[in-house]
């Protein structure tokens, strides 16, 4: 097999393992997941931030 | 272990084996753009199509390097919004805009010019092509301009103002975040790096031929190009290395102690050039910090602030104060950050009931202490001090391997220019076997960068375990290993269909791709 080919397969078959499997089933977006829009998520923040026990 | 503390370490873990694996591929892409331009530029200027052919060989190991190094460094963007949310929100308007400028401008103009650059031969003019080589090599080193300023601004934030209402820092200066001292000289000495190290990969590779007598011409050719130019940019790394160490000294005195196992603050503080760390020094007791060491007098006053009888302050001074100096104790910042801690957290509540008199108070208190807020989330004195083992011979190997590269390209360049270098197999075998030297001192440099600033993800105002989110560290276990497993595939890859094509030689290139 030519190089280039071996190389464009590898480009597919790893960008589709990055962003179907990786991204999509083990990287959710924590702040997008969980809140629904940014005023949200800047309360939680704050929440972190300033909590007691930090 | 805490399971906070677990998660963060687990989280660091992963994006410390995420960006020394991404950092595999993209120096040599840095540097080998440049040499392969270079020497497409003697093949259009001379019309000799030994360097035609010379050209495309080299930008078969790019094209290999850049397919499989393509996009390892997007997992740093999902761990930043699934493991490190915290920290992603309160940068986010920072990080959006070189980011974006990046992805934009840079991004794009090295992906359409690599098109041309790969599959225009012989579809556009040898001048348009030579100009898209050229345009691939700036592209490509621009990517990175922008991802340093970024990195930059964490080591030293600058051009922002905090935001008590949103918890993120909003950009009010753009000229003071590009223009960053720390951010420039951090990127100045990167690609300096990914030039030298692209120039050792060739030259290395050359040196390969020549102990197999094969394909002399092309390798000679090849060593006189990649010597000359590692010996510049040697030369140009280490004048952006000390204007590096210099802005370290400025806005990181910790880091910069911790590189030199610095305990006791000094003037006409010296360098140590071979050390042996002792290991059971710590910064309250009375141990030697050294078994061994050879110092050079006043160096690190010279380095660190151009004067050598200046004083550089020890671990010591910067975590339990100097007053003669200057200096504040980790306690006495501890202090101010709880105050503006405490302060955001009253101006919050006083907010949610329309109470505007106590948020107006709360605020001033805040903005009179949060210089140093994240020192409030720190459990003891001694958390601000990183890891000394780490930072010190991380620094010290990668300082002694540049000073090898520099002799190693003068050695280089002399015997080929004497016509003398097929015969000396030690220094043959001496350039092969620098190869892996050049990714240990492009990883140590990044450890130094990195371990050396904890215990911060952004310096002062965010330490890392309030940087992360909320999720399991178990979830982040699987995905390290993940990550482990297919990053080790993709090296392993790399370097069989490098071979490959390296056993192919530069008449076999151009058969196969």
């Amino acid at each position: 097999m030519k190089v280039g080919k071996s190389l464009w397969l590898l480009i597919a078959v790893k960008l589709f393992i990055l962003f179907v499997v990786i991204k999509w089933l083990f990287f959710p977006n924590y702040l997008k997941e969980n809140f629904t829009n940014d005023k949200q998520r800047s309360e939680y923040i704050l929440q972190q931030l300033t909590k007691k026990d930090n | 272990m805490e399971a906070s503390d677990l998660l963060t370490d687990w989280s660091r873990a992963q994006f410390a084996l995420t960006a020394l694996y991404h950092w595999l591929f993209v120096p040599l892409t840095l540097g080998l753009t440049f040499i392969v331009a270079i020497m497409e530029s003697i093949y259009v200027k001379t019309g000799d199509i030994w360097w035609k052919k010379t050209t495309k060989f080299w930008m078969s190991l790019l094209a290999i390097n850049f397919a499989i190094g393509l996009a390892t460094g997007i997992i740093m963007e999902f761990e930043f919004g699934t493991n490190w949310s915290n920290y992603s929100w309160i940068v986010g308007d920072i990080f959006g805009a070189p980011l974006a400028i990046e992805g934009l401008m840079a991004f794009f103009m090295e992906s359409t010019f690599f098109a041309v650059m790969f599959f225009g031969w012989d579809k556009v003019s040898a001048k348009m092509h030579l100009t898209s080589t050229w345009l691939v090599a700036i592209g490509s080193n621009l990517s990175a301009l922008w991802i340093l300023i970024a990195n930059g601004w964490m080591q030293h934030p600058v051009g922002m103002k905090f935001n008590p209402d949103t918890a993120r820092n909003e950009m009010d200066n753009f000229a003071q975040v590009i223009f960053n001292p720390n951010a420039v000289s951090k990127f100045l000495h990167t690609v300096s790096g990914g030039y030298v190290m692209a120039s050792l990969f060739v030259m290395g590779i050359s040196a390969w031929y020549l102990l197999k007598k094969r394909d002399i011409l092309f390798a000679k050719r090849s060593i006189i190009v990649s010597a000359s130019f590692g010996l510049i940019t040697s030369i140009f790394l280490i004048v952006s290395g000390d204007e590096s160490a210099y802005n370290v000294a400025q806005t990181q005195p910790m880091k910069l102690a911790a590189m030199e196992g610095l305990y006791q603050g000094k003037t006409d503080a010296g360098i140590v050039a071979v050390g042996i760390l002792n290991s059971k020094k710590e910064v309250d007791n009375n141990e030697e910090p050294f078994l061994f060491e050879i110092e050079i007098p006043e160096a690190l006053s010279f380095l660190a602030y151009h004067s050598t009888a200046a004083y550089v302050p020890g671990i010591k001074d910067l975590v339990y104060g100097n007053k003669d100096k200057g200096i504040l104790s980790v306690k006495e910042k501890m202090a101010q950050g709880k105050l503006a801690v405490n302060a955001l957290r009253t101006y919050k509540d006083a907010k949610k009931i329309n109470d505007t008199k106590t948020a107006q108070a709360a605020l001033k208190v805040f903005e009179e202490n949060q210089k140093y807020m994240g020192y409030g989330y720190l459990k003891n004195e001694k958390q601000a001090i990183p890891s000394v083992a780490l930072s010190f011979y991380s620094f010290h190997t990668m300082v002694t391997l540049g000073s090898w590269f520099l002799l190693l390209f003068i050695l280089a360049l002399y015997f080929t220019l004497k016509e003398k270098l097929q015969n000396n197999k030690w220094l043959l075998y001496s350039m092969l076997f620098t190869i892996p030297l050049g990714y240990v001192a492009q990883e140590t440099g990044w450890i130094v960068a990195e371990v050396g600033r904890q215990p911060w993800a952004i310096q002062d105002m965010l330490p890392v375990g309030m940087a992360t989110s909320n999720v399991a560290s178990s979830s982040v276990q699987v995905t390290f290993w993940l990550f482990a497993i297919l990053f080790t595939g993709l090296l392993i890859a790399e370097v069989k269909i490098m071979l490959t094509q390296i056993k192919l030689g530069v008449n076999g290139e151009s058969k196969d791709v």
